[in-house]
């Protein structure tokens, strides 16, 4: 790490003061631009990012054709851009009055809210459209995507009855005892007749989308998922449906042993678990249904540990959860290793202190679960079986597809007819989204949009357009115009030279740092290229390449020449694996020659990139 | 000053070499196979199970929470009317609790705290606030006392 401090001379009495001063008085409010290189993927042009305290606000451009602003936690970014995708990153602290740095985070914070919304109406208006064509027409392609999350943790698409579970048929009679023994019977059918009541939305008018949060709709489609979802809730607990054997998760092995100082803490959770699920079973919450799936299975779960000794758990990996097969993995087993370990390590972790408290809070229970099928998932690697490795929740959500069942009673001119708004509010919404929103290369990408955002913050609604410039000197040091940075590297050098920039620090990437701590020509000779490097393993969403140019400029185009070579072999590869492979060679070869060619101009983009990191090393 | 032309120059040379890439795939690019409305959750799936166990105290991760639900309460509420369909509103504060894998929040008074924060942050008052409190309280006096506590807390 480089770090470049900005700061005025200052005399010894000032040092002094500072030192004595209050932090608020010593440390304005400030903010930081973040600048990420160029790397090869889904962002070779570089990136840029805003950060308020731990959140970092920045652009990206979505499938949709839109751009979108995200937030993420400031770690898990740094893990991404610096560790995983290998690329050096640079911060500049903006100084700013206290006004300024809450104006510009409220209205991040506001455009990051207001586009959630806006893109939940575009996914609700989406689901609304094929639901009604799925009633008109019964079935077709795009019906998969409308799921009931929960329900696959008993059911599975056909709802094949399963053995009675004796711990549900337990939990069904304390229900009984509390509502009384008709209660299960009547509440399915109040349900049933909800469905058949239910009417198409009524949609806000969607002329045009503006800064503001759009009105929330409660939609038909989302109604009717969650009472049928509610009905499965009430179908599980009166077949004394069990839980599916592969949404379970049980491994008897001797650090899954429950102590003596967990039994309490477990059986306590239990009775919490049913304790909520009872209450939830009689609220009007509309996604009472699989709160009650939720609190089942995992009071299930639980009974399991109990009963059998071993720690057992709901399987909280989702439907479409990234699955690695041995010969995508093969050749990382000392990073699956270490992705073990940290797993197992968290899991004790939170499992201590669990009995150190005495008291599990359903947050807590949450992340042991995730922790603990991590660490089975992962171990799944060592007997070279397939494994889930991204997709994990925080909460069980297997789904099954919407099935046959109670629909509501509308009859075919009345779908038309929604089907018809639905269609046009749909087109609607996104042609407005389009027109706010739309990626442009050049004018509207991931660095103008956050100039755009600044200059919004600092203009008040019916100010003067004009006073911008001036506005922005004086709160920030300076202007930037979007139009003439729209490289994410220019607009960092813009940052520097016109706002009011405290200090600068350059983070290097995660190969770059491991390679600080190497010395000698023969290390240095070693991790110059994949083959004899021990600080990278060749990860395939990279294209092929040989030598690393990125810390060696001397070099660089002769490296790029053997790179060139790579990439032009990987193409005529490609070209004849094409009919196996659907391309991908050939276009991952295209790639490695486009990554190759600045490097003959003595220009660095690749830098090579991992999957398999552990999150540990950035925190060490 | 010849270091500065320099430097100048060469930082034209990279500008120019790095728009050949931005013209080519352009500045990051988030991949969503899946509904659109859930890209925004797909970078934090991917990471959060690996973060989630390594670092982030109980009392940040409470406090975040907290925050979020004050956030999306008072988005909500300058969005709104009083009398309102709830549903929606109640939906939203499930996706955030479901994050930190909690499905019971409507018996967390941090929920109702939080809600409390957010009435006061989009300066509801009065008459409009009382039929606020007790909507998003469904009645509950304990859950009207806590969205009070959050609402006195905010300055």
């Amino acid at each position: 790490m480089r770090f470049a401090p900005k700061l005025p001379c200052v005399g010894v009495f000032a040092l002094a003061a500072a030192l004595i001063l209050p932090l608020s008085a010593a440390s304005p409010a400030t903010f930081n631009f973040v600048y990420i290189e160029a790397s090869e993927g889904n962002s070779s042009g570089g990136h840029a990012a805003i950060q308020f305290d731990d959140d970092i606000y920045h652009y990206q451009h979505v499938d949709s054709g839109l751009t979108r602003l995200f937030r993420q936690e400031k770690n898990e970014f740094h893990f991404l851009y610096r560790y995983l995708q290998n690329r050096p990153m640079h911060i500049a602290r903006i100084e700013a009055d206290d006004d300024t740095v809450n104006r510009l985070r409220e209205r991040f914070k506001s455009q990051f809210l207001t586009q959630e919304r806006q893109f939940k109406l575009l996914d609700d208006l989406l689901k609304e459209r094929i639901f009604i064509r799925h009633l008109l027409y019964a079935g077709g392609d795009e019906a998969s995507a409308l799921r009931l999350k929960g329900v696959g943790l008993f059911y599975n698409e056909t709802q094949d009855a399963a053995a009675k579970s004796p711990a549900v048929q337990s939990l069904r009679q304390k229900i009984e005892q509390r509502y009384g023994t008709d209660f299960l019977l009547r509440r399915r059918l109040n349900i049933e007749a909800q469905i058949k009541a239910l009417r198409p939305s009524r949609w806000p008018d969607l002329e045009s989308v503006d800064d503001n949060f759009a009105p929330a709709i409660y939609s038909f489609t989302e109604h009717y998922s969650d009472l049928m979802t509610a009905l499965f809730a009430l179908k599980a607990l009166s077949d004394a449906q069990p839980l599916r054997d592969d949404a379970l998760v049980q491994m008897h092995q001797p650090n899954l042993k429950i102590s003596e100082a967990e039994k309490p803490v477990l059986q306590d959770l239990r009775n919490r678990l049913e304790a909520s699920l009872i209450k939830a079973l009689n609220s009007n919450r509309p996604d009472w249904g699989y709160a009650v799936l939720v609190n089942l299975a995992r009071h299930l779960a639980v009974d399991a540990s109990l009963q059998s000794g071993y720690w057992t758990f709901v399987d909280d990996f989702a439907d479409d959860s990234e699955r690695l097969n041995p010969d995508q993995y093969l050749g990382h087993s000392a990073q699956l290793r270490a992705l073990i370990n940290d797993a197992e390590a968290a899991q004790n972790r939170f499992r201590q202190s669990a009995a150190s408290q005495r008291h599990l809070s359903e947050a807590e229970y949450s992340q042991i679960e995730m922790a603990a099928n991590r660490h089975l998932e992962l171990l799944n690697s060592e007997r070279r079986r397939t494994f889930c490795f991204n997709g994990e929740k925080a909460l069980p959500s297997k789904s099954i597809t919407f099935p046959d069942g109670p629909v509501p009673e509308l009859t075919p001119a009345q779908l038309s007819e929604a089907l018809s708004k639905a269609d046009e509010l749909e087109n609607r919404l996104f042609a407005a989204l389009q027109q706010n929103y739309r990626y442009d290369l050049l004018g509207r990408n991931c660095v103008t949009e956050l100039f755009r955002t600044i200059d919004k913050a600092l203009l008040k609604p019916g100010d003067d357009p004009g006073a911008l410039t001036k506005e922005s000197e004086q709160r920030l040091g300076g202007y930037i115009d979007a139009s003439y940075n729209f490289i994410p590297f220019v607009a960092y050098q813009s940052v520097l030279a016109h706002y009011r920039v405290t200090e600068s620090r350059d983070l290097d990437s995660y190969r770059r740092l491991e390679l600080a701590k190497l010395t000698g020509l023969i290390a240095a000779w070693s991790e110059s290229n994949i083959i004899s490097s021990s600080l990278y393993w060749y990860n395939p969403d990279d294209s092929l390449f040989v030598f690393f140019t990125d810390d060696n400029v001397l070099l660089r185009p002769l490296f790029g020449v053997v790179n060139t070579g790579a990439g032009i072999s990987q193409s005529l590869y490609g070209l004849f694996s094409w009919p196996w492979d659907a391309g991908k060679n050939l276009k991952s070869g295209a790639t490695g020659i486009l990554m190759s060619l600045p490097e003959l101009a003595f220009f660095n983009m690749r830098k090579g990139s991992y999957k398999y990191l552990s999150f540990k090393l950035m925190e060490d | 000053m010849p270091f500065i032309s320099e430097n100048v120059n060469h930082n034209r040379v990279k500008a120019a070499l790095l728009a050949l890439p931005l013209l080519m795939a352009g500045c990051s690019f988030s991949d969503s196979s899946r509904s659109i409305s859930d890209s925004a959750g797909s970078i934090s799936d991917s990471l959060g199970s690996i973060s989630e166990s390594s670092h982030s105290s109980d009392s940040s991760k409470s406090k975040k929470y907290e925050n979020e639900v004050s956030d999306y309460t008072q988005a909500y509420v300058k969005s709104s009317h009083a009398e309102a369909d709830y549903s929606s509103f109640v939906k939203g504060l499930g996706d955030i609790a479901a994050k930190r894998g909690v499905v019971n929040w409507d018996e967390d008074p941090k929920t109702y705290v939080a809600i409390g924060k957010g009435l006061k942050k989009a300066g509801i008052e009065g008459i409009a606030y009382e039929t606020y409190k007790k909507n998003f309280a469904n009645a509950d006096q304990e859950h009207m006392k806590d969205i009070q506590k959050g609402y006195d807390s905010e300055k």
